[in-house]
């Protein structure tokens, strides 16, 4: 029961000493945070233990005011940016809390639960964001700004570990949207952080987005209260509907899903990789996470509607990602896509779909947050940004090219993590079907989304390996290793997680072995063949003299902005109709 | 089917599977009433391709190759032990991926086409294959080929399904009208046209492994009935073959579109037909 404050404690203690910049301090802290709280939480997580408890009156008290005065500063950033939508959602955010504030009922039940899916989220949280915080120390040495702020802002990214760690065990509807509202200040505040033209741009757009998230959940709130039910998630029960339904749209803002995607793609081309991966390997999966924890109410006719609408979301946001050429913007497509899924696949419902969906969760939080890495130290020390500039990445650091080609793999192809998944959902579908024959539509936009992403992913690998045999040689450039380290532990953390899927039955381990070996001979012989004897040619070029260079083939389907966001638009409200019914 | 018979199946899959490449060029021959090339005409190309220097572009290019031979091998292994016809699928997908990376690797522009051709035709014919494993699922309740292998037959409840697979295998063994990838004419034989001599000869072979795992969906097709599941292999082959010959490869944008539209209706009506029967 008391290991809920050393979820409190050790992140904020980081914090600290991230503010004193002690950089031994802050390594030995965060290292410490990350062991002990990623144990406490595989042993809760397999353990089954559910613990809850209240917060007392003052507390509540306390949680309230600093409630309004996050609000009231929304409404003064609006005032100052002169922000209309920032400021109006604000002040309607105010009312709506203030009625809730007066009118609830107080009842008493646990204000923090922990169970399972809890613990869950806490090992994602505390292992991907401890490493992505430990990362990001060196990252800001890079970083061109004054002492102070990387000061501020490596203290920051624990004090968002915070954030999530409660954001995951408050059971209480308003405690919920205090964190909730919490987490939108901190991407604020993150994708800011530059204060150049873009940053501050794209900062007010997630605010205000963001706020959109928190309105559904007042909404939330004010629906429980008007017909006298509880506002706690564990007392949810299925006739209401409309709560869940207002809670699913918050998810969607929060998980940036169609119609909200821009705040996300936004937060990535921002200039803050280390924000990008915060969000999109731990903040953004609030989204499936809130999903879980109500799709046990969802009518059988709502569980479909949503399952449907976020597999369009998959499918269209793949599409559209093919034109694109920033390769943080490419992840941050992928990621909304994959977000999609989880969110598509979460609120099926069932056992099955929850641990799908945990698969789905943890994998992607792994390989997007070394890919997303990876993106960092492109920027940093190759000054890479377009993936038109890759070319002649393979000499100048195979280290890292390797990296990202495996990252790629984790993300498509056997035998990692979220190819499980994938073929779970699909055996999972399958079953479905015949059950309900829509869900036939289900199936092939996932077939079609997922084929999608390789296209998406590989047609990047064209730009990453090719060379020349007859090339003059380009120089190798060394990578601090202090920036590759994380990267392969997140690696190993994939791999070994492997562990926990591949003892399922014995087909799925001689597959995994298999494949794994195959990918190890093929590094080992790369590294140690050299062919000798046989003699290199130039490439055949039809006899012409120059050289040629190619380009990155891209597939633009922008013209169909508006239809798609419209379209996706008119969705949400169909959802809300035909879910009441 | 005993152990050994399995092994020596599996072993043996690259000798048998030229065969099956040899007699698809004597029937093209005499499709198009030419004399053509005797059936041992692919051992003869490999005793030619070993005989030769030996040359190459890079080492990750020819490593590449190797290497999509080598995983070829591994899924047609996994094939006759009867595993789950999702990992095949999936497997197959990485094999592929393993070719493109070799087009990939060297600064060639047709092997960059071939490339990107090649891509594109995965997303055609890839969720098509996972959408005809969903249909067998329908009839046959499972996804593991051992399973379906001794399953009573039930063909004509998957009839649409076959025409899906007869739809893909063209795309899957680059035969007309969806050879684009390949293409001879247009980019000189795409990915292919980095390698040489000894090289060659494993991306040669590896097309015949390819001709094995598109044809091994029409078998499983036939459930438990192994009779009627040869026939109808020959039967296919025949037609693929007769389409082939009577075609004209289309562009590789049409290719997408009709493979995919035409796919998905296939398999649409024969999934939804099952849960009517049902």
């Amino acid at each position: 029961m008391y290991i809920t404050i050393l979820y409190i404690i050790l992140p904020l203690l980081s914090s600290f000493f991230a503010y004193k910049d002690n950089k031994k301090l802050t390594y030995t802290f965060s290292a410490f945070s990350l062991i002990v709280l990623s144990t406490i939480s595989v042993f809760h997580f397999f353990s089954n233990s559910v613990y809850q408890f209240d917060l007392n009156s003052f507390l509540h008290t306390i949680i309230t005011i600093l409630d309004l005065v996050l609000l009231g500063y929304f409404a003064f950033i609006g005032f100052k940016a002169q922000n209309k939508k920032v400021l109006f959602l604000a002040l309607f955010q105010a009312i709506l809390f203030l009625y809730c504030i007066f009118n609830v009922s107080h009842e008493s039940f646990g204000d923090l639960y922990l169970n399972n899916l809890s613990f869950f989220m806490l090992i994602v949280i505390n292992l991907v964001g401890s490493i992505i915080a430990i990362y990001a120390v060196k990252y800001m040495e890079y970083e061109n700004c004054s002492k102070e702020k990387r000061r501020f802002f490596l203290a920051y990214l624990w004090f968002f570990i915070f954030i999530m760690n409660m954001i995951v065990i408050a059971n209480n509807y308003l405690l919920f949207f205090f964190f909730f509202e919490l987490t939108t200040l901190s991407s604020y505040l993150l994708i800011r952080f530059r204060k150049d033209e873009i940053s501050i741009t794209n900062s007010l757009r997630a605010l205000w987005l963001n706020q959109l998230g928190g309105v559904f959940i007042l909404f939330a709130v004010i629906i429980a209260i008007l017909n006298d039910s509880s506002i706690y998630f564990t007392q949810l029960k299925s006739p209401e509907v409309l709560i869940a339904i207002f809670l699913a749209f918050a998810s969607f803002v929060k998980g940036a899903s169609k119609p909200f995607e821009s705040w996300l793609l936004g937060a990535m081309v921002a200039p803050t990789p280390v924000s990008a991966i915060l969000h999109s390997a731990t903040m953004v999966k609030i989204a499936p996470f809130l999903i879980l924890k109500i799709s046990y109410v969802f009518t059988p006719t709502l569980s479909l509607l949503i399952t449907l609408f976020s597999m369009g979301v998959f499918a269209i946001i793949s599409l559209q990602s093919l034109a694109k050429d920033n390769f943080k913007e490419i992840l941050a497509y992928s990621t909304i896509a994959l977000l999609a899924l989880m969110v598509s696949i979460a609120s099926m419902g069932t056992q099955e779909a929850f641990e799908i969906t945990l698969y789905l969760i943890f994998f992607h939080a792994v390989s997007k947050a070394m890919l997303f890495m990876i993106a960092g130290v492109l920027e940093k020390q190759y000054h890479i940004k377009s993936i038109e500039d890759f070319t002649l990445l393979f000499q100048k650091s195979p280290i890292i090219t390797s990296l990202i080609l495996l990252g790629f793999a984790s993300v498509t192809m056997p035998p990692f993590g979220l190819f499980f998944a994938k073929l779970f959902s699909l055996t999972y579908i399958s079953e479905m079907i015949k059950q309900n024959p829509l869900y036939l539509l289900v199936a092939i936009l996932f077939v079609v989304g997922s084929s999608l992403l390789v296209l998406l992913y590989f047609k990047v690998a064209s730009k990453l390996i090719d060379f020349s045999s007859t090339q003059e040689k380009v120089e190798k450039q060394e990578v601090s290793k202090e920036f590759v380290f994380s990267s392969f532990l997140l690696f190993f953390i994939a791999v070994f997680s492997l562990v926990f899927v591949a003892f399922d039955s014995l087909s799925i381990f001689m597959f995994t072995t298999t494949i794994i070996l195959l990918i190890v001979v093929f590094f080992l012989l790369l590294k140690l063949l050299n062919f000798k004897g046989i003699d290199r040619v130039k490439e055949y070029s039809c006899g012409e003299k120059y050289s040629h260079n190619v380009g990155v083939f891209y597939y633009d389907f922008d013209r169909y902005k508006t239809t798609f966001q419209n379209s996706f638009i008119a969705l949400l409200f169909i959802i809300l109709i035909l879910g009441l019914v | 089917m005993s152990n050994i018979a399995i092994f020596l199946l599996i072993v043996l899959a690259p000798i048998y599977a030229a065969f099956f490449e040899g007699a698809q060029r004597v029937l093209k021959a005499k499709m198009q009433r030419r004399i053509g090339p005797p059936l041992m005409q692919p051992f003869y190309d490999m005793y030619k391709l070993m005989d030769k220097r030996a040359l190459m572009v890079n080492k990750t290019h020819t490593l590449f190759a190797l290497f999509y031979f080598f995983t070829l091998w591994i899924l047609i292994a996994f094939i006759f032990l009867g595993f789950n016809l999702l990992y095949i699928i999936f497997l197959h997908l990485l094999a592929s991926i393993i070719l493109i990376l070799a087009g990939f690797s060297v600064k060639s522009i047709f092997s960059h086409i071939g490339s990107n051709r090649k891509l594109l035709a995965i997303v055609a014919y890839e969720p098509i294959l996972l959408l005809i494993s969903v249909g067998i699922y329908m009839v046959y309740g499972t996804f593991e080929i051992s399973v379906i292998l001794n399953t009573p037959s039930q063909f004509l409840s998957l009839i649409f399904v076959y025409f899906a697979i007869i739809l893909i295998i063209p795309a899957i063994t680059k035969l007309s009208p969806f050879d684009a990838p390949k293409a001879h004419q247009e980019i000189v034989g795409g990915i292919e046209i980095e390698y040489g001599a000894i090289f060659y000869e494993f991306l040669y072979a590896a097309k015949f492994l390819e001709m094995i795992f598109a044809y091994s969906f029409i078998y499983i097709l036939a459930g438990d009935n192994h009779i009627f599941g040869t026939f109808l292999v020959l039967f296919s082959f025949l037609l693929v073959n007769l389409i082939d010959n009577s075609t004209a490869r289309i562009q590789i944008s049409h290719m997408v579109k009709v493979i995919l539209v035409l796919g998905i209706v296939l398999c649409s009506i024969n999934i939804l037909g099952s849960l009517l029967w049902a």
